[in-house]
Parts: structure tokens; sequence; C-alpha cells
């Protein structure tokens, strides 16, 4: 009897154990590793363009999202809430490049081309605004929804969709749909796509008057300030530190396409034959006139090239046939030596707004990422060391196939470069991203 | 592409239960359950045949039991940490998909003659598969991943002569892994396509052969001493790769592939002690030698271009380890032929933190049990029980894929079973 009570009595306390024991469920106190320091990592926001997106190989899609630098920043601050973007199903939209699946990625033959198929938005029904506010293709003015001669704000929303996929009916403007969040930490890196035209088009379209460059960026700072949350700005790359500006003209020279005569120091189109090569032409504002060493050929001048190859269009060899304007950035001619050029007044237009960022920054006591200084200094090396392979700021490694926008692990760059600005001029103690276990997200084709 | 290979290579990591040593799972009757598996020198049920060979010899007539063990896991991962560098960081909790396992269980014996018997087990020693969303942060390291194994095992008991130092038995046992599938999924982010999960579906190749040996000495009727040694058993197992969309210049579409899993070796120690007429209590200590699953090798059947290779190979560095299982049993409590069973067991994980990620977030973990025998007829008794499993909260700081948080696990495990004697 007293070993039946006794029995009766452990298994009571069994099940009473077993009980308390589910009920306790998991999670007890998990202290963070990072340390916020004076900032305040509650709800982050980010404004910005297609490189705030997570925009990569000319589309908006899910799997370049998931790194775009605002998330591996948020990522980094162990939020308690979630850090929600836009996110649109594989292949993106846009019309995205991918390579080739059935042939191998490096084989050179294996060319991105735009795929036809577009993606869906996956979380259109959050009933907040997205903590990544991204919007590709927008402007400075677009921020505050400012209207433009010419451009009014409700015109340059209707011709870009990614408005409406960002900012669906929650708020007018990024800077509405900013306060409605109630933001404590902002990132803002608007104005690249400012000078970002006059540059891809060659000099073609217009840039913003860094005088109006000035009073924008000062209204849109005031409209962080009345979110009281603290910020990192960003500064603007020099044009020729993008692959669009200085990639295809290092590749044909290195196909053997093009090349450099030390003696006229003119480009020359290389035709493989015994007499001489021939100079290569091209318009510029004012005339046509040789190629020289700071005369740059943007990305969008390849398929150009391709028809020349195939006897489509003339050779670029007399003024007449000369490359069109808007396929070249032209830079300060070395004979007759003069300073202006297309190359010169965006670097000059970019140098201002900078000196704009730069003060708003201190003023405010803002982070300020000099992308400017970093992106120099990747060129200038050749690239990064990553996994102790060195990727190179080129398409397909440090940069997306489109030759604008990062890739990953170019974002991963971004985001430690934010990192690094926010402890110190927040006194926080973020972790480090460390870029070779950051997955490439090659766009393939089936 | 180094990243590349090392996160496939993870893919093939064989694991499964979040509620046992390693992914072994020893619930191998409704019986033992009760007790959490202190049944090595308990050896008055049929399924001494997995727990103690040498208790066979005692069984006579014919003995049959067979009844089944749904083991309901629950596990949750919270993270990833910010050390996790390359996943985005927070502290939000993901479920792991609530899977129920049904994991039977057959034994039966006949007296041949007096001090001798035969018998035949069909269990399954290793198994059970965890499950994430197909979107969650952590689909690198891990999306599904099952085993399951079923093992037959045909063996033989005998009494020894009387030498006047109290009875001995002996038993052994042929085990045979008869049937097996491993089935893993992970998504390969090296490449945007809208289907990247990488999946591997294998099945035993040809049965895998191992054998138990065991020991019962009975110095007095009160106290009973066991001794039991399961060796490893070698498992082969192959099938096909699913590359999903992922480039098939790299990721051949036709690519077959395969493993060779070292299911691990145990020894048990164990003491039963008739305290009374009605009530016996038992201590087991069992090891296993898990270290010998340090590597696991993926073998395809052809180069595969991602990894330049026909073969993978991915450390796991498992430990070895061990368990501690006390039960009880009380026999005819309030009335005639009913007997009730209580156990607690602590079980130490074999899995190193440094090379733990979601396919099997193992932990040191406490079991608890109770169960209870209905003796219906002479011939028939009804067995049930019901194991609750809290593992430890593991706070994972320095595994080397880089995926850090925190895992919990839980688990129930109800059983129930006949019993019968002819």
């Amino acid at each position: 009897m007293k070993f039946r009570k006794l029995l009766t009595h452990s298994i009571l306390t069994l099940l009473i154990a077993s009980v308390s024991l589910y009920s306790c469920k998991d999670f007890n106190d998990v202290s963070f590793e990072s340390d916020s320091g004076e900032a305040d990592f509650s709800t982050v926001a980010a404004v910005g363009n297609s490189l705030t997106a997570g925009f990569q190989s000319s589309a908006l899609f899910e799997t370049a999202q998931r790194y775009s630098y605002p998330s591996l920043v948020a990522g980094q601050m162990e939020l308690v809430q979630e850090f929600e973007q836009p996110i649109i199903s594989n292949p993106g939209i846009g019309g995205r490049l991918e390579l080739d699946g059935s042939i191998p990625p490096a084989d050179p033959a294996n060319t991105p081309t735009p795929t036809e198929e577009e993606g869906q938005p996956l979380n259109a029904d959050l009933d907040r605004p997205y903590n990544n506010l991204g919007i590709p293709g927008t402007i400075l003015a677009d921020f505050l929804g400012q209207d433009l001669p010419g451009a009014s704000y409700s015109d340059r929303q209707q011709s870009n969709p990614f408005f409406e996929i960002v900012l669906r009916d929650l708020g007018e403007t990024q800077a509405e749909q900013l306060q409605a969040l109630e933001p404590t930490f902002v990132l803002f890196w608007l104005g690249n796509n400012d000078i970002l035209g006059y540059v891809t088009s060659g000099g073609t379209q217009p840039y913003l008057p860094p005088e109006d460059f000035q009073n924008l960026y000062r209204t849109s700072i005031q409209a962080i300030v009345q979110t009281e949350a603290d910020a990192v700005l960003y500064n603007i790359p020099d044009v020729t530190s993008i692959p669009y500006v200085f990639f295809l003209r290092a590749q044909l020279e290195q196909q053997g396409a093009i090349t450099f005569d030390e003696t006229t120091q003119t480009y020359q189109l290389a035709t493989g034959e015994d007499s001489p090569n021939p100079p290569i032409y091209i318009e510029t504002s004012t005339a046509a006139r040789r190629m020289q060493q700071n005369d740059f050929l943007l990305l969008s001048a390849s398929g150009y090239f391709a028809q020349m190859q195939a006897g489509e269009v003339p050779p670029p060899v007399t003024p007449d046939n000369a490359i069109p304007n808007n396929l070249v950035l032209d830079g300060p001619t070395i004979s007759p030596p003069t300073g202006e050029s297309e190359l010169a007044r965006a670097n000059g237009v970019v140098q201002q707004y900078n000196n704009v960022i730069a003060s708003a920054a201190s003023d405010h006591g803002y982070a300020l990422v000099d992308i400017h200084t970093a992106y120099g200094q990747i060129v200038e090396d050749g690239g990064v060391s990553v996994g102790g392979e060195t990727m190179r700021p080129v398409p397909g490694e440090l940069f997306s196939f489109d030759g604008v926008h990062p890739s990953n692990q170019g974002h991963g760059i971004v985001a430690n470069l934010t990192i690094e600005a926010i402890n110190n001029t927040y006194d926080a103690s973020l972790t480090d991203i460390n870029l070779s276990s950051i997955p490439r997200g090659i766009p393939t084709s089936n | 592409m180094r990243k590349l290979i090392a996160t496939i290579g993870l893919v093939f990591v064989c694991s499964a239960s979040a509620y046992s040593s390693g992914f072994s799972i020893y619930e191998a009757s409704i019986r033992a359950n009760g007790m959490l598996g202190a049944f090595s020198a308990y050896a008055d049920h049929v399924s001494t045949i997995y727990y103690n060979p040498a208790g066979l010899s005692g069984l006579d007539g014919i003995r049959v039991s067979t009844g089944a063990t749904i083991i309901a896991p629950r596990s949750t991962f919270r993270g990833p940490f910010a050390s996790s560098s390359s996943y985005p960081g927070s502290d939000q909790r993901y479920e792991m998909a609530e899977q129920n396992f049904f994991v039977p269980n057959f034994y039966a014996s006949y007296e041949i003659e007096d001090g001798l018997t035969a018998g035949i087990g069909v269990y399954a020693p290793f198994g059970l598969g965890t499950r994430w969303d197909s979107n969650w942060v952590g689909r690198t390291e891990a999306i599904e991943t099952s085993i399951e194994t079923i093992f037959v095992q045909p063996t033989v008991g005998y009494q020894l002569p009387d030498f006047g130092i109290g009875d001995v038995k002996i038993g052994a046992g042929l085990v045979i892994a008869a049937y097996g599938n491993v089935n893993l999924s992970r998504a390969v982010e090296d490449f945007a396509v809208e289907e990247d999960i990488f999946s591997l579906d294998g099945e035993l190749d040809k049965p895998g052969i191992g054998y138990n040996v065991g020991l019962l000495y009975e110095p007095t009727e009160m106290v009973r001493l066991g001794f039991t040694y399961r060796s490893k058993v070698e498992t082969e197992f192959s099938g096909d790769a699913d590359f999903g969309d992922l480039p098939s210049a790299l990721f051949p579409s036709d690519a077959g592939g395969g493993t060779t899993l070292e299911l691990p070796a145990n020894w048990v120690a164990a003491v039963n002690v008739q305290a009374t007429e009605n009530l016996s209590l038992e201590a087991d200590y069992v090891w296993w030698g898990w270290s010998s699953y340090d590597e696991l090798v993926i073998e395809f059947d052809k180069t595969i271009p991602a990894f330049g290779s026909d073969r993978l190979a991915n450390e796991r560095g498992y430990d070895n380890s061990w368990q501690i299982r006390v039960g009880g049993e009380y026999t005819d409590a309030w009335t005639r032929g009913l007997s009730l069973r209580a156990g607690i067991a602590f079980d130490r994980s074999p899995l190193p933190t440094e090379h733990m990620d979601p396919t099997l977030p193992d932990s040191d973990r406490w079991l608890f049990s109770g169960g209870v025998s209905y003796q219906l007829t002479d011939y028939l008794a009804v067995d049930a029980s019901y194991i609750f499993i809290r593992s430890e909260e593991r706070i994972n700081r320095e595994s080397v894929n880089g995926f850090h948080g925190v895992y919990n696990t839980h688990a129930n495990l109800p059983s129930l079973g006949v019993t019968m004697k002819f």
C-alpha cells in the first residue's frame, strides 16, 4: 500500500512537472550581441532609389532584395520588428538580365540577356509603409513630391511603375510614408539619379543644377529632422567608378577590338591587318573628334559595337560615322588641352552635390557614408578580397549585370560602410558582415 | 563557388530527430517507453530482443508484442543573431513545421526448449525528420530533412547451465537494416532562379548488417545485472538529385547521388532491483559511439561542374554521448493485472555546437515518462505509455555555417500496443 501511494505520488508529480515544463515554452532572455550606442534601432527605415531598393541586373527581384544594403544593415541591428520590403518574386520586374543556365557561367559566350518574364509583388497587402522605401528611378525631388520644370511629380509617378509598387496608396510620397512609419533610424541615399541620367546618356540628358540640389537636399533633410530619428546620409560615387562608364572600353581593349596608340595618344580600331589601325571618332556636343584617353564608351554602346562588327553600321573611322554622342561620355582632351567635357562637368556636379551632403550630415550630427571615396579606393585597388578571391568592380562580380547597381557582395560592402559609419557616429557596436558568406545570387534562366 | 560547395555539402546532413540522442530512436517498445527504456536488465518482455537479447531465454511459450509510438516534436528557432553575418538578423521566431511520426514495433518469440528461445524483432532505431518553411530565413541551411529506417532482428537467447553462482543468460541477434529512406532539401542562393531548391531522395541500396549481444546475470533473486552491445550498421543510400532551376550547365538535371551512413554502436550497463514483491526499479547507463559520424560524404554518379568533383565531403564531428535512464514498475496496483510504470532520463547530445544547424536542432534533454499495462485476459495485455521530452534551450553563437540563433525543442510521444502470450 505504501508503495502504491508512492507511485501515485510520483506519477502525479511527473504529470505536473510535464505540464509546467510544457507551458514554460521557449525563449528565456537572450542577450544580444549588438549595442545600439546612442542610436535607437527599434524602427529602421530606408529612403532612396534603385540602390536602396536592392535593384540588380535591370530588375527588382526577391533574391536581390533579400541582400539589399538596408536589409543587411537592419539585420545586424537585431530588430525587434521586421524590416519589410516590397518583395517581388523572381525574375522580378524590369526585364532582368540573365545568364543562360545551360552554358557554364564563366563561358565568355554566356552574355546576360533580358528576360521577358515578370515576377509579382508578394507582400503588397502589408497594411503599413514598407521599411525599405527605396523606389527605383527616383530623383531627389521625388522624396517630397516636388514638381520640376517640364516634369511634374504626378507625371514622374505615372511613368514609373515602381512608385505604385512601393508606395501603394499609403501616402503620396516617400516623405509622407517615412513620417507615418515614425522611424527611429533612417538611411537616406538620394541624388544619384539627378546626375546619372546625364552620365548614362552621354551628356544628352540634363542634370539637376547643384544650386537646385542644395535647396532640395536641405528641404529633404528637414523632413528627416522632423521625424526626430537619427540618420545615415550617403554621398554620390565618382561617375568613372561605375562599370557602366569604364567597363566597355576596357573590355574592348582586352578583346583586342580597340587599341590605344601611344604616339598619337588616341584610340584606334584594331583591324588585325598590316595597314595602320584607323582612328576612332566620337561625336561630342560640339564636334566629332578622335577618341582620347579620357573618353569613355558607355555600356549602352556595346550594341553599337556588335552591329559594327557585324557590318550593320559603318565603322567610326571618319568624323561622319563617329560614335553617337549619347553612347560616349567624353572627357577632357589632352591635345589640344581643355578642361571642358561631359566627364569633367559630371565630376564637378558630383563634387558639389557631395559638399551639400557632407555639410547636411555635419549640421545635423548624422553619420555620413563616403561612397565616393570608398568606390574610388576599390577601383584603384582593382577589387576587394572576398574569402580569398578578389572580386573586381565589374558586372558579375561587385556589380550586377547592368553595370550600375551593386551585386549582393556590392551591397555587402555598402552595408559594412554603413555599419562603420553608424558605429563611429553613434558609438554603437554593430558587427561587420562577412562578405564571403553572402550568396552570389547570379540571375540565370532555365 | 567555395561557399556554394560548402552549402551543398551541408545539404546531405542526415539527421532528423529532435528528440533523441543524435538521430537514434530508442522508443522501441510500449512497455519500455513507460520506464524510458531503462529495460536492459528487465528481461520479462519480448521487446528484450531490442533492449537485451539475453532476456529472451527466460520467455516461455509464444510471445508476441506490437505497438506504435507517435513522436510529435516541436522545434523553434529564434534569430539569426547579428554574428550570423550574412543572414538578415532579427529575433524573430520560426516554428518548425508540425510533423507527427508513426514509429511501429513488432516482436515475437518462441521457446524451442527449456532455456533456449528464438525470436524476431522489427523496429525503427534511427530516423525522423525536420521541415522548415521553404521561405524561412535559414532556407539555405535546411528546408526538409528526413531519414527513415526499419530494422529486422532475428535473435536467440540461451540460459547457461547452473554453475552455482546464480542465473546467467546470454543472447545474440543479427541486426539487419532492411528498409531506409533519406530525403533532404535546401535552397542554393548562388543563382537567382525561380526554383532554387536542391533536393536529394535516396533509398537504402542493400540491407545493412550488424549484430547485438547481451548478458544477464542474476546473482540473487532480488538483483539482475544486464549488459548489451549493439554494433554499428553501415547503410548505403542512393537516389536522385534534383537541382530545380539551378543552371543545368553546373548542376546536371539527371544526376544521381548517394551516401553511406554509419549508424553508431552503443552499449548499455543496467541494474534491476526487485525492491518488493510488486516494485522493481532499474537504472541503465547507455553509451553511444556517435564519433563514428565524423564526416558525411555524398558521392554523385557523375561530376557536378558546380563542385568540380563527383564527391562532396562535409564535416559533422559528432562526439560520443551517453544517457542515464531510470525507471520503475509497480505490478498489480489497485487491482490484479494492472501495472504502472514511470521513468526519467537524461540524454547528452552528441552534436557539437560548431556543427549545429537547423537540420537537427539537437541538444541535451530531459525525458519523463509514465506507462500502464492491463492484463485483459491470460493471453492479452494492453500497454500504453506517454513520454514528454524537454530539450535544453540551445544558444548557438559558434556554428561554422555562420547561422546563429536560439533553438528550442520539446516533444510528446504517446504510444499504444498489445502484448500476447500463448
